[in-house]
């Protein structure tokens, strides 16, 4: 097993004073796909967030490639290839897809730019029909598409998802799982994908985190997670 | 018999519009990254003009009288009509920006709301109206006796165009407007920097994320809206009877009313909606008093031109707050 | 004039702080409980006074007409203007012509004043239909702002009564002469009967008018009253529950028509109340002119008051009242004089003003590069209030040095000029220093850290704000 990227230590974290996770800890491997699966209000999201720096952090750490980024502020986290992509609200609505994609790559050197957004219009054909099309006349899954298409311009190291699928038609959230998986094969990112549809996770994920009332109920491959029959009825709505 | 207005009447019709369409352009774009209306907005315009009073008093005075100290006569005074505009918009643009730095900035990240944050710039408009004021009031002056109260139509290069006979700055106007105009939506839609503006106004916090200066984004938003204000009111002070800063208050209604009905949200928008009240102001107003009165009803209307700005205002906000803009777009989505 | 209070303030001055403080009252009820930005309080001011200047004489002509019907014709043979509106019909004068004429009418006025009061009877209908309209248009115009309120989303709100405020008083008013004399104004015929003006004689000081001594104790009637309602509201359940509930959406939808209910009361007990504070301010200073209820005497101002005394209590905006108004007549009396002593040293300091204000731009600089090295968020303040001082003293040093003769010549101006900047002033710094001290709106995106945890706490169950929104805590130092 290759080292792990990320490393979460005994994360305790909320809203102010509102505490959400309480002593939280896993690993995220190189290379893989880690699906956050749980009831609703267990803290999937919170945990995305706490790590991207979005939320009070009363204690413990998250450790990047041997490096305390636990109080960086999101911006340093995101260039230095930490990505986060929350639900909504990660694209810019009244700017064209070609303008999203400039503001993606804002930072980098123009034909270094150049460059990144036309690999990443090759991953994602269908955005290069919409260039001058404003954001907000996207489709739901094209969105969700621009916003993965700007995350990837950056070449982040690791991408972690907020529920990219909810609101999309299940043959839309299905082709975007497609291309997420296709970070991991071709692209060799590694993944955080929180998920309200279970199934679709844990299938897609190696392996698996699962979040109750806060807490890390199961850290472990998702295969194991699929098949416990047990877990699987009380907390993901798995038949 | 039906009078129509004089073309020289619609050619200042036009004229006024274009500087309200400047004025609620710079508005709207403050609005959209303050999310405050500034009411200090027409006084920016105000210093723009005081720009012009300066120049004219210590320079330009000297080339538009006959037999002044220079025997160029008139042709270098035409160069007024172009420096005036392009240091007020610098100069003004530094007030407004000072305006966000020391006044909204701060306040707002005190957690002062939207009422309160309004209240802060009726004080800085009033503050910024009195310095004006008073600075007019104490300066020396070199050709005019007061500055405060002159009317610089006389000082308005008079021009014959089609045997109309007009003044420059009526020219001037529309064609600074329209200029300024295209050169903002070029800068806002192919420059990166300017996107950035667009995208940072949008969503800060994605923006800052995506490591764009959300703060020099705004504090350039604001200057570029003083600067628009600041051209805007530098020829505009050749259409006033009698200057005096305190000509503001009255012209930040119709500022309003034309942001309001081309939508807060939309600068093309506000060039729009500036341009209608404008002429709507001016023009349409003289109109509908000659129709009156051809129907035998003879009742001046001109004094209430201020009226149908106000009655705008009242009647979008209760009927249409998204403006025209709104309203388009509304109509556009339906067919989707 | 007498001189009373500290030698500063006159009687006329009394009434006038009278009048404001009922007006801040009044605002306080709007905005304080009520929760309405009223930007365009100087219009319910100028109803009253309206009322009484416009409607008032026309009904006034009216009723002399009828007791002396003798008297239009005299007046109209006497005096030009009305003879050019009075084509022998009262119909047409009481419609047409009120004033128009500021020296004719100064003449008019008075005998139609002499007439009425000297009929108890007339003055009673007078009076009773002058502060009854007032206190019922005033009323009505605080129940449509009341609607208003229910449709528009703050700002707009605020701009929207802003603008009616403006439509009404300086354009309509204005600009229409038959209404209320337009730009030249109409005097007024105050409507108190000479038995009453007999009574206060006795307690006049000398040189002081009686309409003056009657003005004071309506006004200060009228303030009692004011600040007895004003308490009551405050202390009442449902004014602690309006000032609770007046950003809270989900709670007003719970409580719904009782809550509306109370608001519309308020707004329209306090836009009465300040209706009858403008007709009061009226009978004193005659002519009514559109200009002197301008929004900055009338709105802006007793926003100052209120800010400054702590919205929604109401103790405290009297104290603002009184603070503002005192500091604003302590600058008229006192700035010449000081102005005058202080021209020696001024004229030293222009004479060195460009190296000392060299110096003092150095200072600033070095204290903006010191600034971010500062250990304590205390010690940043104060650097940053040093750098405004110095800043703002360097200006003014300047200004006044360069001019100080120009400024004596025209101290007038340059008086005026100086409360508007105080006033102005007063209101940055109380935003500053206080922002809790302004009205609770809706939360902005900026907040204090306590009301961003309460609020993330409120709304963690919903649909998340902005996901990129940080809290504060986690942010380190700039990297």
């Amino acid at each position: 097993m290759s080292q792990p990227i990320l490393v979460a230590e005994a994360l305790s974290s909320g809203y102010g004073k509102f505490q959400v996770l309480f002593d939280v800890s896993f690993r995220v491997y190189e290379n893989e796909i880690l699906a956050v699966v749980g009831p609703n209000g267990s803290g999937k999201s919170t945990l995305l967030k706490t790590v991207f720096g979005l939320t009070t952090i009363y204690s413990g750490s998250v450790i990047y490639r041997g490096r305390d980024i636990t109080r960086l502020p999101p911006y340093v986290k995101a260039r230095i290839g930490v990505a986060y992509l929350p639900q909504t609200d990660n694209v810019f609505a009244e700017l064209t897809v070609k303008e999203n994609l400039l503001m993606a790559a804002y930072t980098l050197e123009e034909s270094e730019a150049r460059d990144r957004i036309e690999e990443v219009l090759n991953l994602y054909p269908v955005l290069k029909e919409r260039l001058s099309y404003k954001a907000r006349s996207l489709s739901g899954g094209e969105r969700q598409m621009l916003a993965l298409a700007m995350t990837l311009v950056r070449r982040p190291d690791i991408i972690m998802l907020d529920e990219p699928t909810a609101n999309l038609a299940p043959v839309v959230a299905r082709h975007l799982l497609k291309k997420i998986s296709m970070l991991r094969d071709e692209m060799k990112k590694t993944i955080v994908l929180v998920e309200q549809n279970a199934r679709a996770a844990l299938e897609l994920g190696d392996r698996a985190l699962l979040m109750v009332s806060g807490r890390v109920s199961y850290e472990g491959p998702s295969e194991s997670l699929l098949q416990d029959v047990e877990l699987g009825k009380r907390y993901l709505g798995l038949r | 018999m039906l009078v129509l207005p004089s073309t020289e009447y619609l050619i200042y019709s036009i004229a006024y519009g274009s500087s309200l369409a400047l004025l609620c352009m710079g508005l709207t774009l403050t609005y959209m990254v303050t999310k405050v209306p500034n009411f200090a907005h027409a006084t920016l315009a105000i210093t723009g003009s005081a720009v012009t009073l300066l120049l004219i008093d210590r320079i330009y005075h000297v080339f538009y009288l006959e037999g002044g100290a220079s025997s160029l006569g008139k042709t270098p005074y035409y160069t007024l009509y172009l420096i005036a505009p392009i240091s007020a918009f610098l100069i003004v643009g530094l007030v407004a920006l000072i305006q966000y730095l020391l006044v909204l900035r701060p306040l707002s990240s005190r957690g002062v709301g939207i009422i309160g944050l309004m209240i802060a710039t009726l004080a800085f408009d009033i503050i910024l109206v009195n310095i004006l004021t008073l600075t007019l009031y104490l300066m020396p002056t070199a050709y005019f006796g007061k500055l405060i109260g002159p009317s610089l139509k006389g000082f308005d290069a008079s021009v014959s165009v089609l045997g109309i006979s007009t003044s420059f700055s009526r020219l001037a106007l529309p064609v600074i407007a329209v200029t300024l105009a295209i050169a903002l939506h070029l800068f806002l839609t192919r420059t990166k920097f300017g996107v950035s503006l667009r995208a940072a106004i949008e969503n800060p916090d994605l923006a800052r994320v995506l490591g764009i200066n959300v703060d020099l984004a705004y504090m350039t938003s604001w200057f570029i809206a003083g600067g628009l204000a600041g051209a805007s009111g530098a020829l505009y002070i050749f259409m006033v009877e009698n200057f005096k800063p305190a000509v503001a208050s009255l012209v930040i209604v119709s500022v309003f009313a034309g942001s309001i009905l081309g939508g807060l949200g939309s600068i093309y928008g506000a060039l729009l909606g500036g341009f209608l009240v404008g002429v709507t102001e001016t023009f349409v107003v003289v109109l509908i008093q000659n129709i009156l009165a051809a129907y035998g009803l003879p009742i001046t209307l001109t004094h209430y031109q201020r009226l149908f700005s106000l009655l705008i205002v009242i009647v979008m906000l209760l009927l249409a707050p998204q403006g025209l803009t709104g309203l388009i777009s509304r109509v556009g989505r339906g067919g989707r | 004039m007498v001189d009373s209070l500290l030698g500063i303030f006159t009687l006329t001055d009394v009434l006038d702080l009278i009048i404001i403080t009922v007006v801040v009252l009044a605002l306080n009820l709007m905005a304080g409980y009520a929760g309405i930005p009223n930007f365009g309080m100087a219009v319910f001011v100028f109803i009253g006074a309206f009322i009484l200047a416009g409607v008032g004489t026309r009904i006034a002509l009216l009723l002399a007409s009828y007791v002396d019907p003798g008297f239009i014709d005299t007046l109209g043979r006497e005096h030009a203007f009305i003879a050019l509106k009075y084509n022998g019909s009262l119909r047409d004068l009481v419609l047409y012509g009120v004033a128009g004429d500021p020296v004719v009418n100064r003449i008019a006025t008075p005998r139609l004043e002499a007439i009425i009061s000297q009929d108890l009877i007339l003055s009673i209908i007078l009076l009773i239909i002058v502060f009854g309209l007032a206190i019922i248009v005033g009323a009505l115009t605080g129940i449509i702002a009341s609607f208003a309120a229910t449709r528009l989303k703050e700002d707009y709100l605020a701009i929207a009564l802003l603008a009616f405020s403006e439509m009404m008083v300086t354009v309509v008013f204005d600009q229409t002469d038959s209404l209320a004399g337009g730009p030249n104004g109409a005097w007024v015929v105050r409507p108190w009967p000479s038995v009453l003006e007999n009574a206060i004689n006795p307690i006049t000081p000398t040189g002081v008018s009686p309409d003056l001594m009657i003005a004071l104790i309506v006004g200060l009637l009228t303030l009692l009253l004011c600040i007895l309602y004003a308490e009551r509201i405050a202390n009442s359940p449902m004014g602690r529950m309006l000032r609770a509930m007046r950003d809270d959406d989900l709670a007003i939808s719970v409580y719904g028509r009782d809550v509306a209910l109370t608001r519309l009361k308020v707004m329209a007990v306090g836009a009465a109340i300040a209706s009858i504070a403008g007709a009061i301010y009226a009978t004193i200073h005659s002519p009514v002119k559109a200009i002197d209820y301008n929004r900055f005497d009338w709105t802006f101002t007793p926003w100052a008051m209120m800010i400054l005394g702590g919205v929604a209590n109401n103790w405290g905006v009297i104290l603002g009242a009184i603070t503002i108004y005192t500091g604003k007549r302590l600058i008229h009396f006192y700035m010449p004089g000081l102005l005058t002593t202080l021209t020696p040293i001024l004229e030293i300091v222009s004479r060195f003003a460009v190296p000392l204000v060299l110096v003092t731009i150095l200072v600033i600089l070095l204290l903006v590069t010191l600034r971010p090295r500062a250990k304590s968020s205390t010690m940043k303040r104060l650097i940053t209030y040093t750098i405004i001082g110095l800043g703002g003293s360097i200006v003014l040093v300047v200004i006044l040095s360069i001019s100080i003769k120009a400024i004596l010549d025209n101290i007038d101006i340059v008086r005026a000029i100086t409360l508007n900047i105080f006033v102005g002033l007063i209101i940055l710094l109380v935003l500053y220093l206080k922002p809790q001290g302004i009205i609770p709106e809706k939360p902005s995106k900026t907040l204090s850290r306590k009301e961003l945890e309460e609020i993330q706490t409120k709304s963690y169950k919903e649909k998340a704000p902005n996901p990129y929104k940080t809290t504060l805590d986690t942010q380190s130092k700039e990297v």
